[in-house]
């Protein structure tokens, strides 16, 4: 079963209403990833991945084109209802982390239950949260952990609701090579523990090959 | 949204403001002040509007006028206030907008709704309020519990010099301290509603940045090289510090701009306010003339029987000779009775008196057969009873000059602490790549200088008109010129200089004692 379906998605900047040169970030890309995937995006900088990434979860509006999530068409909902759709069904992990300073791990971990008013499954996070290796680390506040394990800290963010699918921006991004595939053996080993769909964004072809599959993209299109 | 959809809203809100600890101190006293001088204002118009009552009686039309009088003034006071409250308020806000935007994308890119980003301002409006309300509703009765006693003492002194009458004999009056709900419960609404318009005019821009330029912090409108290109001038003059302090200038005007216009809308209100203070003073002057006068003399006979010319001034050259008097000659017609009236600034009142009488007799010659009448009086009370009105006039004046400013001051003290914050990653860069704490400071000099002028720049043209528009609305009518507020101009320069230094020298203690590496790193 498909989780992610988007059909000729269009996504360009700039152009003659702006004056300026137009951008074709996406120029039509199909996609389709099953249900348990681990699908990795690779590409080099300025070929729409990103822009890609942030359209399958909603946080930015195609030009042109569908997104469909679990069957459903997100670009119809407007946009409190795309908020909502997005925190019970699409996890996040970014390069730059993006834990809330004041919260702590925990807390943080927490967020995306709690702004949905939902009653977080208490085992189930003390599970990701183990999982993860951060047990010890639950009242810690994000600045005082390093980059791998603030990284770790918002891998089990994007887990905690048990989301259908999980993105994740060059989360290696920010570290050291030993850092990076650490990371990336947590986010795989938790993607199969919990049957998630994954799919990541990344310019590092190791850190590439541990996806089940490759796609290529150049010049806001699907190359491979 | 029920109330535990928004505990993790609360939560991120308290932390923050927590965390933020001076700029939410700064805040909570500049609501404070607030509160405090709409409370004042509401109870002295309470104590007015009392006072009024007590002495005209409560059925009259007059007192019913009066009344309205007094609740206009206060409505007027009230509206100055609100206006700057909530344009230095909502620019407290602003200044840690950047940070805010973050905040809120970071919640929105997790999942918070623009209901729940809008009850974090919400949230924050009422936790601030819960501080600064009940602390501003204490010094707002304070200050007028003060306000009142200085006011009746001074009234004491009109009392004592019988120059009013009221209703049912009423020879007194007395502006008492009543403590009013109708005025409290006024200025808490106020206070309140001013609170939520300030944090949530920032926080609406804030909140409809998408969550991935507020993630990236990407700045809307990026300046391009081109625009921040300097004068050769300007490295010449201040060197590559100065040259650093320009540039942040032009690239950061929005943040730069939270200072400015906080220091724009002090000098404005200060040049403004001063200036209107000296002209109901000077209108009081002028409607109470000879503010020295302790003695007078007096010749009153039939229209038809004036004293001649010579020989009232032949009168004032006599008296003009008893040591240390000053004369002033005033000649009027009343209810079909000529009035030749000496007015003198003497200190010995008595021996004054005696010595006029004399002068009298002599030059017009003792009364006979009640054609005219000649008199002597003690004026020394009822001057000192105008003088305590015009005291009470220019304590009202000067003290709301003096709250307003201060208002103004501790807005400007945090919108410069919350942006030299924001920008502690890029000081530890600088410092980073080299730049000696000398350099720092003499950057951060430079900054506080253009910060000033500019604000000068404004706020100077902009205060001097609001001063003119002022004098024209209200002071036409009274026979003076448009005199220049200098003295305000010359003040307000002074201060905004001292107090941006100042504030610039506060927080750059903080980060100089930064840790480069941290800094960096968070």
């Amino acid at each position: 079963m498909n989780i992610l379906r988007t059909a000729d998605l269009k996504k360009h900047y700039g152009g003659p209403p702006s004056g300026a040169a137009l951008v074709r970030a996406l120029d039509g890309v199909d996609l389709a990833v099953e249900q348990g995937e681990f699908v990795s995006v690779v590409g080099s900088s300025g070929s729409g991945k990103s822009t890609l990434l942030h359209m399958l979860g909603g946080l930015d509006r195609p030009t042109a084109g569908s997104v469909e999530i679990s069957g459903q068409p997100i670009f119809a909902m407007r946009d409190d209802e795309l908020t909502i759709f997005r925190r019970r069904h699409i996890g996040f992990v970014f390069q730059s982390y993006n834990l809330v300073p004041v919260l702590t791990v925990e807390e943080n971990i927490r967020l995306p239950l709690e702004l949905d008013g939902s009653e977080p499954d208490g085992p189930f996070i003390s599970q990701v949260i183990d999982l993860l290796g951060l047990s010890d680390r639950r009242r810690s506040l994000p600045n005082q952990l390093s980059g791998g394990q603030q990284q770790r800290v918002a891998i089990a963010r994007a887990l905690a609701a048990k989301p259908a699918i999980v993105l994740a921006d060059e989360p290696t991004g920010n570290l050291d090579s030993r850092g990076g595939l650490d990371v990336m053996g947590l986010l795989k080993i938790s993607g199969e523990r919990f049957g998630q769909t994954i799919v990541l964004i990344t310019h590092n072809p190791q850190i590439a090959q541990m996806a089940d599959r490759i796609i290529r993209i150049e010049d806001g299109r699907i190359a491979s | 949204m029920t109330g535990s959809h928004d505990r993790a809203i609360r939560r991120v809100t308290r932390r923050s403001l927590k965390q933020n600890r001076s700029h939410t101190l700064f805040t909570v006293l500049a609501i404070t002040l607030s509160a405090a001088m709409i409370s004042a204002v509401c109870g002295f118009a309470a104590s007015g509007r009392q006072m009024v009552f007590d002495f005209l009686g409560q059925d009259v039309m007059e007192a019913q006028l009066y009344s309205a009088t007094v609740y206009t003034v206060a409505a007027v006071f009230g509206a100055i206030l609100v206006a700057t409250s909530i344009i230095i308020a909502s620019n407290a806000f602003r200044a840690s907008a950047g940070e805010r935007t973050r905040q809120f994308g970071l919640l929105g890119a997790v999942g918070a709704t623009r209901k729940q980003i809008s009850a974090a301002v919400v949230y924050e409006g009422v936790f601030l309020c819960a501080l600064g309300i009940p602390l501003g509703l204490l010094v707002g009765n304070a200050i007028h519990l003060a306000g009142a006693g200085i006011v009746d003492a001074l009234f004491g002194e009109v009392n004592a010099a019988r120059m009013v009458h009221g209703a049912n004999g009423a020879s007194e009056l007395h502006f008492i301290y009543v403590f009013s709900w109708p005025a409290t419960a006024l200025a808490v609404v106020v206070s309140f509603a001013t609170v939520l318009i300030s944090a949530w005019l920032p926080a609406r821009q804030a909140s409809r940045v998408s969550p991935i330029d507020a993630i990236r912090q990407t700045r809307p409108s990026p300046a391009s090289a081109q625009s921040v290109q300097l004068s050769p001038l300007t490295r010449r003059l201040f060197g590559c510090e100065g040259g650093l302090a320009a540039k942040y200038a032009k690239r950061h005007r929005r943040s730069y701009r939270a200072t400015v216009t906080a220091l724009a809308i002090s000098v404005i209100l200060f040049i403004a306010v001063s200036f209107f203070a000296s002209g109901m003073e000077r209108s009081m002057a002028a409607a109470l003339p000879y503010a020295g006068v302790t003695a007078g003399a007096e010749y009153i006979a039939a229209e038809d029987r004036r004293l001649p010319p010579p020989v009232s001034a032949r009168v004032a050259d006599r008296l003009a000779e008893y040591p240390g008097a000053v004369i002033h000659l005033e000649e009027t017609t009343e209810d079909g009775q000529a009035l030749t009236v000496w007015l003198a600034e003497t200190d010995d009142v008595a021996g004054f008196r005696a010595y006029a009488r004399s002068v009298l007799d002599q030059v017009i010659g003792a009364p006979s057969a009640g054609e005219y009448r000649l008199n002597t009086y003690d004026a020394s009370q009822i001057t000192a009873g105008q003088r305590a009105i015009m005291l009470a006039v220019r304590l009202f004046a000067y003290g709301f000059v003096a709250l307003l400013t201060l208002i103004a001051v501790t807005n400007v003290i945090s919108t410069v602490v919350t942006n030299l914050r924001l920008r502690q990653r890029e000081f530890a860069l600088l410092r980073g790549i080299g730049m000696s704490k000398r350099n720092f400071s003499r950057m951060l000099g430079y900054e506080s200088l253009l910060s000033s002028a500019r604000a000068l720049l404004y706020g100077i043209p902009l205060g001097s008109a609001l001063a003119y528009i002022l004098y024209k609305g209200f002071m036409g009518s009274v026979e003076f010129g448009f005199a220049y507020p200098w003295t305000a101009v010359g003040i307000s320069v002074l201060g905004v200089l001292v107090i941006v230094f100042a504030a610039t020298w506060i927080a750059q203690g903080r980060i100089r004692r930064l840790n480069v590496i941290e800094a960096l790193q968070e």
